[in-house]
């Protein structure tokens, strides 16, 4: 398997995903700022008020990294398998004495162990650099107490869980219309609908925990379709 | 003289939709030989082919290949085969070089010898151009390398050399006979250029309609039709049957 990926990241130029994700780490790092600046813009719109604890702003920085991870990543399953499963480049690949499955879960590894680590790594930056700076020059007006860092630890592992999850729901949904735009697509709409439920449930973990497993077993479920597609596909 | 069977195809049946492209054929390629696969456009070839590498799965029949049975022993069969089908698609930001280390790869073979192999189809001088400079016969060229350069044992061949230029043409005609002749290998070719077929070919195989309505040696068919292949062809096509007496 891993000789498997090891060809993946031959035939892919991986470094585009690398540079992607630099990208994605500033406009981040930019955003945190601007919601931890947000109150001071009209300080008389109680609106702006969400926007003066951390811990609300832990839970909104999740929601958009996560949703910018989970199209990334979706953008990644468009290359590595909607591309090369719906094109002529099939009949090579099915071509190899190599079982169809092994060749597909080894492009889901890829894909997956990639969100996950970009996307761990970029937090505890954003994280590191916005705390630093917020303990000699704070923007706002609140403690980082040890509940702080909890939050921000387990919103992070959650939103990383969440986007490797959606886009595997998005890339099955991709592949069964053979469209890499409606990969995206799908990946954008799935994470507007799971940030909505959770960022109306700002602080309870057990509504993301919720959310979190009924995601993963759609993700299950959703990869095992492709995998029999795959397995009795015709080219 | 042998008769040991690289390709050996039953009442081979392939439906889409319900509707019957490939009826009852039966398909027996000799080893150490060069089967021409005629028939006009749409007559079914590339689905035969598809099936003989397990891309289709047939609707009925059986297929062997090297004696195995293709439905049980995918892997050891595709092992052992080289091919082409339809346009050959490439890692376009590859090199010619990079692109067969990836198909070694994937074969599980270790061939050292790739400038060979590069040499032997008129690609040496690539360097590192990526695939995608490349012109539609340098790819076509690249496409033989890729189906030789694993040694298989059996190559199937579906219009190689479409889009080679005169030259091309003979370099791989001369390719193919070597192959057959020094490397051990069988090869089922299909063309429209019935010239080239004729130049190479040990047997002829037509298929018309799907079904394989003849399959003969190449000799015969020279003593019944002296003006060569294209009479042959023509006038199975015009429906008389064109039997010849093997
Ligand atoms: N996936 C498919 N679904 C439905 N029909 C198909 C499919 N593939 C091929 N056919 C039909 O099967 C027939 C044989 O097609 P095939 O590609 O095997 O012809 P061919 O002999 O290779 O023709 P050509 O000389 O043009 O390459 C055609 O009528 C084609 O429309
Ligand atoms: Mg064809």
């Amino acid at each position: 398997m891993l000789d498997l990926m090891k060809l993946e990241l031959r035939k892919t130029n991986i470094r585009t995903y690398i540079n992607s994700t630099f990208v994605i780490f500033i406009v981040l790092l930019g955003f945190i700022y601007i919601f931890a600046y947000m109150p001071q813009v009209n300080p008389n719109d109680p609106m702006l008020e969400l926007f003066a604890s951390y811990k609300n702003i832990v839970s909104l920085f999740g929601a958009l990294n996560m949703a910018t991870f989970c199209i990334l990543a979706s953008v990644m399953y468009s290359r590595f398998v909607i591309e090369e499963y719906t094109g002529k480049r099939v009949i090579l690949l099915f071509s190899y004495p190599i079982r169809r499955e092994k060749i597909f879960v080894s492009k889901m590894i890829i894909v997956t162990l990639f969100t996950i680590i970009s996307m761990i790594v970029c937090n505890i930056l954003v994280y590191s650099i916005f705390g630093l700076s917020e303990t000699f020059f704070p923007l706002v007006k609140d403690n980082i107490t040890l509940g702080v860092i909890q939050k921000a630890i387990i919103t992070t592992i959650v939103m990383t869980v969440l986007a490797a999850a959606l886009s595997i729901i998005s890339m099955a949904i991709g592949f069964i219309k053979k469209s890499t735009l409606t990969t995206i697509v799908s990946a954008f709409l799935l994470c507007s609908i799971v940030t909505n439920i959770s960022s109306g449930t700002l602080n309870s973990n057990t509504v993301a925990i919720i959310v979190m497993a009924i995601t993963i077993l759609a993700a299950i479920y959703a990869a095992k379709i492709i995998l029999k597609k795959i397995n009795c596909m015709e080219v | 003289m042998t008769t040991e069977l690289v390709v050996k195809a039953t009442s081979l049946v392939k439906r889409f939709e319900g509707k019957e492209v490939i009826k009852d054929c039966n398909m027996n390629v000799r080893k150490g030989t060069i089967y021409g696969f005629l028939g006009a456009n749409g007559s079914g070839k590339t689905t035969v082919f598809k099936m003989l590498l397990g891309l289709l799965i047939p609707s009925a029949g059986e297929i062997e290949i090297l004696g195995n049975r293709s439905s049980e022993n995918r892997d050891k069969i595709l092992k052992s085969i080289g091919s082409i089908i339809e346009t050959p698609v490439f890692y376009e930001h590859l090199s010619a070089k990079e692109n067969l280390e990836l198909h070694l790869s994937y074969m599980g073979v270790v061939n050292p010898y790739i400038e060979n192999t590069l040499e032997l189809v008129g690609l040496n001088d690539t360097e590192n151009l990526p695939v995608s400079k490349f012109s539609l016969g340098m790819r076509q060229r690249l496409g033989i390398a890729r189906a030789i350069i694993h040694n298989p044992k059996l190559l199937i061949l579906d219009e190689p050399i479409n889009g080679l230029d005169p030259l091309g043409i003979r370099e791989m005609r001369e390719l193919f006979l070597h192959l057959v002749k020094n490397r051990n290998m069988t090869i089922v070719i299909s063309s429209h250029i019935l010239s080239e077929i004729e130049h190479i070919a040990d047997n002829i195989g037509v298929i018309v309609n799907g079904r394989i309505v003849e399959e003969v040696s190449l000799s015969s068919i020279k003593d019944q039709f002296p003006e060569g292949l294209e009479d042959f062809f023509f006038n199975i096509m015009s429906g008389n049957g064109g039997k010849v007496n093997a």
